[in-house]
């Protein structure tokens, strides 16, 4: 579904991936860990044309996508759940849900925003609570559910995850993880960035380990949460 | 009591002007978190077309709208691919752009000056000059349309912002740019009808101020400084904050005129430099 070939990119001038490749089938949950740096967020916004690629190739479904900008790969059905969630502070729950769907037609926020609402209030019953709530208000763990929630209202089949965990409480962490086994089940495809390594590699089918802008390492799920290695570097123990 | 309405009048009509500018403002500065000092430019721009227009070819009121409305969107797009996106590109910081919009105000006040000199041209009014009568209250038709036209354009501007899907993608540009391209919202296309709102909005500005205080290339700065000070007062996170910091500082100093004639200049200045000290944020600052 997604086929990223020796990928380059960085910013002004200054090279942070150097030829990644990495491969999501359809239906699958891959993560992608390595320590903080190794440039796991970059890979994300130059697959969602955030960050400009300089070399290599992206596909998406076979088509390729390198020269696309972001609205036009959110019609494609791809779609970023960014680091920090890049929510908008001031605006109620519902507005930014409703922008969510900025990419899409008139027509398509006619007839589906309404159920796409529904959606999305089944998954996080606690943003229908906090539907007119200004979202700066809301606790960490509630706005990254409701970045997610933002990124599901234009209907992607391919959803890629910065960081989901980060500064979330457990409780909620774990909620969050439930939603997304929940949403794969139902036939989404998923591209997890992690720190979180443990729990990224439980849930997911195959992994990758980005170090210094290269993967190192790559597996299924329980081949790289046995390794040695990766016990060492990112489990410690 | 006539002396105080009547400076009322005077103040709320002068005032809907420096909101008009406030506006234009605003709107730029909340899509893109610019602050255009190119903005009395613009307005000079609006006035200067209206110059043109209905004093020097003679046309009519609604083809030299037509007119500026051409040149305010040509101006948008000059101010665009010609300032903003070229130093964006070069991943300028906003400082560098703002920097950059005296840069292509000043460009515009001598260009104009230098084709047609400092001296103050005269426009004529819409609708005579024969004043209005309420009682022993009068005022002149082209401030009432100043007036009427002002307050109508904020609260459009001020729905469009706040109830179509246009308006909340250009509030989220402006909150977020990157959070905006992740949610789908085409930043480049927002940017540009930022710029352009702005622009039409200052034009009729400019064809407003035109019949009662003459067009002349100079008389940008003095205007966007008004226009600044009503923006700070008001509150820069608000679309219609603008027009109620102008409606204040337009009153202030009508009645600055009236009883210390000598002070009044001073007083935009003074008005904005307390509020910067009492409450940075203006008397409706965002809630967030």
């Amino acid at each position: 579904m997604l086929e990223v070939k020796e990928l380059s990119s960085g910013y002004n001038g200054v090279e942070v991936l150097h030829g990644v490749s990495v491969d999501v089938h359809k239906g699958e949950i891959v993560s992608l860990v390595g320590l903080n740096g190794a440039g796991k967020s970059t890979l994300l916004k130059t697959i969602s044309s955030i960050v400009k690629a300089t070399d290599g190739s992206i596909m998406l479904n076979s088509t390729e996508i390198n020269r696309q900008s972001t609205d036009q790969l959110l019609k494609k059905g791809m779609v970023l759940v960014p680091e920090n969630r890049m929510l908008f502070p001031i605006l109620s729950v519902e507005e930014n849900l409703l922008l969510g769907t900025a990419a899409k037609s008139k027509k398509y926020r006619r007839e589906h925003f309404q159920e796409k609402l529904e959606n999305v209030f089944e998954l996080f019953p606690i943003l229908k609570e906090r539907i007119k709530q200004q979202v700066g208000t809301m606790s960490g763990g509630e706005q990254q559910m409701l970045a997610i929630a933002r990124g599901l209202m234009s209907d992607p089949n391919l959803l890629l995850l910065d960081e989901p965990s980060l500064g979330i409480a457990p409780i909620l962490v774990e909620k969050i993880y439930d939603v997304l086994t929940q949403l794969n089940k139902d036939g989404m495809t998923i591209f997890l960035v992690e720190q979180n390594v443990s729990m990224a590699l439980e849930i997911s089918d195959r992994g990758y380990v980005l170090d210094l802008g290269k993967i190192i390492m790559s597996g299924t799920g329980s081949e790289l949460m046995s390794d040695s290695r990766i016990k060492e570097a990112y489990l410690g123990s | 009591m006539d002396t105080f309405l009547q400076l009322i009048i005077a103040g709320v009509s002068t005032g809907s002007i420096y909101g008009l500018v406030a506006l234009a403002f605003l709107i730029i500065y909340n899509t893109t978190s610019i602050v255009n000092f190119a903005q009395g430019e613009f307005v000079m721009v609006g006035a200067m077309m209206a110059f043109f227009g209905v004093a020097l070819s003679e046309f009519g009121y609604i083809s030299t709208f037509l007119i500026i409305v051409g040149s305010m969107f040509v101006l948008a797009q000059l101010f665009k691919f010609i300032l903003v996106s070229p130093l964006q590109k070069r991943g300028s910081s906003i400082f560098h752009i703002i920097i950059g919009t005296i840069a292509f105000g000043t460009v515009l006040t001598e260009g104009m000056g230098l084709l047609l000199g400092k001296q103050i041209y005269g426009v004529r009014p819409l609708m005579g000059r024969e004043p209005l009568y309420f009682g022993n209250l009068s005022i002149l038709p082209e401030n009432l349309t100043t007036i009427v036209v002002s307050f109508v354009l904020v609260l459009v501007v001020w729905y469009f912002f706040h109830y179509t899907m246009t308006g909340k993608s250009l509030r989220a540009v402006g909150i977020n740019p990157e959070g905006a391209q992740v949610s789908g919202i085409n930043v480049a296309r927002m940017t540009i009808i930022g710029f352009t709102l702005s622009a039409l909005v200052s034009g009729i500005g400019g064809m407003m101020i035109a019949p009662i205080s003459g067009a002349s290339p100079y008389i940008g700065l003095p205007i966007a400084v008004k226009g600044f000070a009503a923006a700070i007062l008001g509150g820069m996170g608000n679309i219609y904050a603008g027009m109620i910091g102008g409606l204040i500082i337009g009153v202030a100093e009508s009645f600055a005129n009236y009883y210390i004639s000598s002070y009044a200049q001073a007083i935009a200045y003074g008005i904005m430099l307390l509020m910067l000290f009492v409450k940075p944020t203006g008397l409706f600052p965002e809630k967030s």
